[in-house]
């Protein structure tokens, strides 16, 4: 909310904001030109968050609008991987037949944010976003998916959790989201408990034809962590219970304790594995 | 008119804003725009508890485009720099010391709102931090530091029998309120005797129209005044009484309110931006983000301590409770909240004996005031979660025990009060039928997911507190009609529903009727909307306003036909007599010349005054909210789910049906929200979800599946047709049904908001351990 | 669109139909520009974060939050707002159904929540509950509790439809 300045906080407002140059690229060549070469330069995608965190008080030197680079927009399969472009908006992206390839992802993607908001929200943007209380990183995190940055230094793919580390070129640009897909994989994103906790269970077959899994719990003030399951041995409750043994006791934040994420979370994930036909109640 | 159908009142037709809000025209206090207009931003303490030790604004005081600057420096000229209701302890800007997070430090006025925020950054400011009080258990211990060392400016309104207060009985509490009746051994003979502890959550009103005035004082000897406010003539008063300035100098004006629950009382914005506006000669505008709405005005987050004496039937005879408010930083509405909490803590139900002591904590948090509910919503939630208990505790259904123990009608509330006017058994049944409440037991489990069912009856007296009422009506030659009354449209429907009591009487469509703008220069004087004042008040004083203002015409007309007045009818206006139709416009000009005339009537209402009545005068009316939840409990996660959740209020005659409901939908999903999860979350005295993002309001999608209202129309009411007061009622039982629900479905007894799937699962951890 | 904006420029796009041309700075808001112009005043402002829907208007049909879209943005674009809903003072369906279902209060949700169903029904003329409900969660209403809104809505949709519209 505040600037906290010397003496006190001062409710910012949008008036507050000096006005910027826009640079407006068509391709992500010139995006990424621009990015390299502008004075401070912040990218924007579809606004939803930006726009309130420039109120907030975040500089813009240059603001690089996005909305027309046509060729992030969109799901495709590139071989053996799913490709999200970044500009493509919740809205898209739910109900693109390409998100389809991994069952239950068009279904978990409709379910973030409200229709507003998901006509203009972007993938890249909620990401890029990091705010704890944005999911697309959990759904990546569980598929195992990475982010593809464009910069003036060249290409960089970085997992989720690099991206809540701020590891990426200086001036890049998030240009996709990939999501190797590994045989049968298929996801269950429980919401039910939100905005206390989501889950995100991803479910796969390896080369080997065992079944592998993995569960991402998160809150809305927290960033998401991963729990690799032991499918081996058929009872949910149990695995879940040793999944969960994983989870740091400093899991914890102002909303909800530790030992209810853990206890909820583990009841959930027992769900999500009978649901999905991964294990015996 | 006495056998003449009626054509307005009960009709679900248009209100008379419908036009205005739906096409975008309708003016509300943010959509002001004066010429030459600054715009005012303030800087806030970052500190919960500090004293200051300089404050540096030169530079600002120096920036182009800055117009002016406020600080302690500029408020010491000011007369009584210091508001608040009972007690004068909120500066306008701090001047010693800051008491909580977000305490305004110094403002500024400048062509934009940007050069306003720059100028501000630019203040130096130098705090010594003092230890911070947040608990309001501790608050009054010896070492706990003190907010006010020295006592503000205060007082102790005249109670009746039984009741009495106090200002600061203690550290760091700004004012006791107690009540007593009955004997205080009656303890003594009662099969048992409970004791339980509730605790009450805080919420933030979230009206969507932020804080907002705009003030001008760019002539010395007029003060022009548009705010988005529930009551204009208190603040005119205390305007007057701050910067030492003639009543009639000063005109407060409320165009539409963009909400308020209760926020909007008494002075927000006003001191400052008036005060900047004089320095400047020029009008300011004061519009608050919605974060900093947060840092004004809050529920009041509270510990109840009930002890609950019962015969083995259920049969209640005393109740003895401590209520502790936390009131935050500066007084505000708190004594008169801690005056409804104490009085409302016994619910519906008749005692031998009642005490109670309700006391106001300030602590380094936003100031609580006026919330929906004014302490009604603290006081149902821990009665009827305690009713509950005792009725399981006993074997008893909490059903029964409810109905053995409710006041009947016309029974009084206690000695010296005005009589139930609402048959409670009436309402209780409506929700157990509704609600399926008697089949709960075929309610199907799932599994881990158990059902169960819960009632609740909320209760508080409503119409304010020896509330005056003036109203006005005025009616042209041609029959064009003129309300004018203080009342302000807050989104209830007060302006279509007065506006049908007139245009009723006279015999006309309301689509003649013109509420007048609120305006303390024209406005009969009033004492504010709220309290659910509205239609059993005003209306009482509009109504007479309007039977008097007939009476002329009928007299008049009598007189010009020579026949006596009672064989005359006004319809649309024409005097009817027998068959015959006489148009009123050609008999007036006729006689008052061909200018025309105005007919004027007014019409005052007050309750009378009664020492025998605790609060000094008996209540206007009683404001009761049955509730009824059906809950699943997931057992697992500890998830709560509203299934169903019904609620029914009396309207005693529903003027306008729609509003009526929307009234009692929008108080229930309120309650439903603290119930489930809405609630300010402070760290220390930090609130960490003070914002839009991360403060969680209901949506539509966070309805239960099957949400209903009913309004009941039992004719009780003292407003005009019957009618009761609306609007806060439907919030009162939500919590507690809920929770009864829960106990209900899964056994577990929760006596703190929220009812959080954590705190149910704790609670279900601990069952099982016993 | 040019490839480059200055702080100062001239914006041209369509505001209920009729043109307009106006020099603005690229940090002004969509919600400011329109509340600054006259009869521009029925976007409402709460919370300026995007999250409560007041400020909603349609973008190329799009409902957006007025208040976090930047004006240069509109360029080109067709924008409605609620004062570009009543013709002749006669009121649109969605608006009528508002109006005749009390579907408000204090009314400063009103215009979002009127527009917000006009997108929804150029989308879907027919839709469900489920679908009602879910577009209507997009905008918060402090005052009804939702379930007059969502009955205007279903009355707007079978007014339109009725209409031929
Ligand atoms: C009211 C509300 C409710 C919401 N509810 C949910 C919810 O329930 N679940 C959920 O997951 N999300 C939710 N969101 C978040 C929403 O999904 C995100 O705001 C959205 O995805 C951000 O996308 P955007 O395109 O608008 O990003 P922008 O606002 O344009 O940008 C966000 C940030 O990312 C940066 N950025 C954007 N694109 C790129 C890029 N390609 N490369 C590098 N940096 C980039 C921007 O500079 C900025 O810092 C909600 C948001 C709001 C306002
Ligand atoms: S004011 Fe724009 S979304 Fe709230
Ligand atoms: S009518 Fe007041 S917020 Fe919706």
């Amino acid at each position: 909310m505040y600037e906290v300045a010397q003496a006190g906080l001062i409710a910012a407002s949008y008036r507050d904001i000096l006005p910027f140059p826009v640079i407006l690229p068509e391709t992500v060549n010139e995006a990424v030109a621009a990015m390299a070469d502008a004075e401070a330069p912040v990218p924007y995608a579809g606004g939803t968050d930006l726009c309130g965190a420039v109120r907030e008080g975040k500089p813009v030197g240059t603001l690089v609008w996005l909305k027309r680079l046509d060729e992030l927009r969109g799901v495709r399969m590139e071989g053996g991987t799913l490709s999200i472009g970044a500009l493509t908006t919740h809205a898209e992206g739910a109900a693109s037949d390409a998100a389809g390839a991994v069952p239950g992802l068009p279904d978990a993607w409709s379910k973030l944010g409200k229709i507003r908001i998901r006509l203009s929200g972007t993938a890249g943007g909620n990401l890029m976003a990091r705010h704890t209380r944005y999911e697309m990183s959990i759904l990546l995190t569980a598929l195992g998916g990475a982010a593809q940055f464009a910069s003036a230094e060249g290409e960089a793919d970085l997992s989720p959790g690099e991206i809540w580390d701020r590891a990426e070129p200086a001036r890049a640009l998030l240009t996709r989201l990939s999501i190797p897909l590994a045989a049968d994989l298929r996801l269950d994103y429980d919401r039910t408990l939100r905005p206390l906790m989501t889950q995100a269970l991803a479910l796969w077959t390896d080369g080997a034809g065992g079944a592998q899994g993995r569960a991402v719990i998160a809150t809305e003030n927290l960033r998401p962590v991963a729990l690799d399951l032991d499918l081996t041995g058929n009872d949910a409750k149990a695995i879940s219970a040793a999944a969960y043994d994983a989870l740091p006791d400093d899991f914890a934040d102002p909303a909800s304790g530790n030992e209810w994420l853990h206890r909820a979370g583990a009841a959930v994930l027992a769900r999500q594995l009978v649901r999905q036909g991964a294990a015996r109640a | 008119m006495t056998d003449m159908p009626l054509r307005t009142i009960g009709r679900p037709d248009r209100r008379i804003d419908a036009g205005e809000k739906v096409s975008g025209q309708a003016t509300y206090t943010a959509d002001i725009d004066l010429p030459g207009m600054l715009h005012a931003k303030v800087l806030r303490s970052p500190h919960g508890h500090a004293r200051i030790r300089s404050i540096d604004a030169a530079a600002a005081r120096a920036m182009p485009g800055v117009h002016a600057v406020l600080t302690r420096d500029e408020t010491a000229v000011i007369p009584m720099p210091v508001y608040g209701y009972f007690i004068k302890d909120q500066p306008i800007v701090a001047t010693d010391k800051v008491r909580y997070e977000g305490d305004i430090v110094a403002a500024v006025a400048a062509v934009d709102e940007g050069t306003a925020n720059r100028a501000l950054a630019a203040i130096r400011v130098e705090y010594e931090p003092l230890p911070v009080v947040t608990d309001l258990e501790s608050a009054s211990d010896p070492h706990a530091a003190e907010l006010f060392e020295d006592a503000p400016v205060g007082i102790v309104p005249k109670y009746g029998q039984g009741a009495s207060g106090e200002l600061r009985p203690r550290r760091n509490v700004c004012y006791r309120f107690s009540y007593e009746t009955g004997p205080a051994d009656a303890f003594a003979d009662c099969d048992h005797v409970f004791e339980d502890v509730f605790h009450f959550s805080r919420m933030h009103h979230f009206h969507l129209e932020p804080f907002v005035c705009v003030a001008d004082w760019s002539r010395e000897d007029r003060i022009e005044l548009w705010t988005s406010c529930q009551n204009p003539f208190p603040v005119r008063k205390e305007i007057a009484r701050i910067f030492g300035m003639a009543e009639n100098r000063i005109a407060v004006r409320v165009p539409y309110i963009g909400g308020g629950f209760g926020s909007k009382n008494n002075c927000k914005t006003e001191p400052i931006a008036l005060a900047l506006s004089r320095i400047a000669g020029r009008p300011v505008r004061f519009c608050l983000t919605l974060e900093e709405g947060f840092l004004t005005n809050t529920q009041h987050a509270a510990i109840l301590k009930v002890k609950t004496g019962v015969m083995q039937d259920g049969t209640l005879i005393a109740r003895d409770s401590e209520i502790l408010l936390d009131s935050g930083a500066y007084s505000d509405g708190s004594p008169l909240v801690a005056e409804k909490a104490g009085y409302r803590i016994p619910g519906p139900y008749r005692y031998k004996r009642i005490g109670t002591d309700c006391y106001c904590v300030m602590t380094n948090t936003a100031p609580a005031g006026p919330f929906r509910g004014f302490g009604g919503t603290q006081t149902s939630w821990a009665c009827e979660s305690q009713i509950d208990m005792i009725a399981h505790r006993l074997g008893i259904d909490p059903y029964e025990m409810r109905r053995k123990n409710l006041i009947d009608l016309g029974e009084p509330f206690v000695p010296g009060e005005s009589g139930m006017d609402s048959d409670l058994r009436e309402g209780l049944d409506l929700v157990v039928r509704e609600l399926g409440y008697r089949r709960r037991d075929e309610l199907k489990d799932d599994g881990p997911v158990k059902r169960g069912m819960g009632l609740a009856i909320g209760f508080k007296d409503g119409g304010g507190v020896n509330k005056p009422a003036l109203a006005r009506v005025k009616v042209s030659t041609n029959g064009d009609i003129f309300l004018q009354c203080g009342t302000a449209e807050i989104g209830q429907g007060a302006h279509t529903a007065l506006s049908s009591v007139v245009a009723e009487r006279l015999g006309t469509d309301r689509a003649r009727v013109r509420y007048m703008p609120v305006d303390t220069d024209h406005s009969p004087f009033d004492q504010g909307t709220n309290a659910s004042s509205a239609i059993s008040v005003m209306g009482q004083a509009v109504d007479r306003a309007t039977l008097a203002v007939r009476r002329q015409i009928l007299d008049f007309a009598a007189e010009m036909l020579d026949c006596p007045a009672d064989e005359l009818e006004l319809v649309d206006w024409e005097i009817r007599r027998g068959n015959e139709a006489h148009p009123l416009a050609p008999m007036i000009m006729g006689y008052y010349g061909g200018t025309g005339w105005e007919f004027v009537g007014e019409g005052f209402h007050k309750a009378e005054n009664s020492h025998a009545a605790p609060l000094e005068a008996p209540c206007v009316f009683w404001e009761i909210g049955w509730g009824g939840a059906q809950v699943a409990v997931d057992t697992e996660t500890g998830k709560v789910t509203v299934e169903k959740l019904f609620v029914t209020g009396d309207a005693g005659r529903a003027i306008h049906p729609l509003a009526c409901r929307g009234q009692d939908e929008g108080a229930a999903l309120m309650g439903l929200s603290q119930a489930l999860f809405e609630r300010m979350i402070y760290d220390g005295s930090r609130l960490v979800n003070g914002d839009a993002l991360t403060y969680r309001v209901p949506l539509a999608d966070d309805l239960p599946e099957d949400f209903r209202s009913i309004t009941q129309e039992q004719g009780h009411g003292p407003g005009p047709f019957g009618a009761k007061g609306m609007g806060e009622g439907g919030m009162l039982p939500v919590a507690s049904a809920i929770a009864n629900a829960i106990y209900d479905a899964a056994g577990v007894r929760l006596t703190e908001l929220p009812l959080s799937p954590e705190r149910v699962l704790a609670a279900l951890a601990a069952k099982d351990a016993e | 669109m040019p490839d480059r904006l200055d702080p100062r420029f001239d914006l041209s796009f369509t505001l209920n139909g009729a043109p307009v041309d106006t020099a603005t700075t690229t940090a002004t808001t969509l919600a400011d520009l329109l509340r600054d112009r006259r009869d521009g005043r029925g976007t409402k402002l709460a919370c300026e974060r995007a999250v409560c829907g007041a400020c909603t208007v349609l973008v190329d049909d799009v409902p957006r939050a007025s208040c976090s879209v930047f004006a240069f943005e509109v360029e080109g674009s067709a924008v409605r707002t609620v004062e570009g809903l009543t013709h002749d003072g006669e009121l649109s369906s969605v608006q009528a159904a508002f109006a005749d279902n009390s579907a408000f209060q204090c009314g400063f949700c009103t215009a979002g929540m009127i527009l917000l169903t006009e997108a929804l029904l150029a989308r879907d003329p027919d839709p469900d509950d489920a679908t009602i409900r879910d577009w209507i969660s997009s905008n918060i209403c402090r005052c009804t509790g939702y379930n007059l809104i969502l009955e205007a809505v279903r009355d707007a949709a079978r007014r339109k439809r009725e209409a031929g519209q």
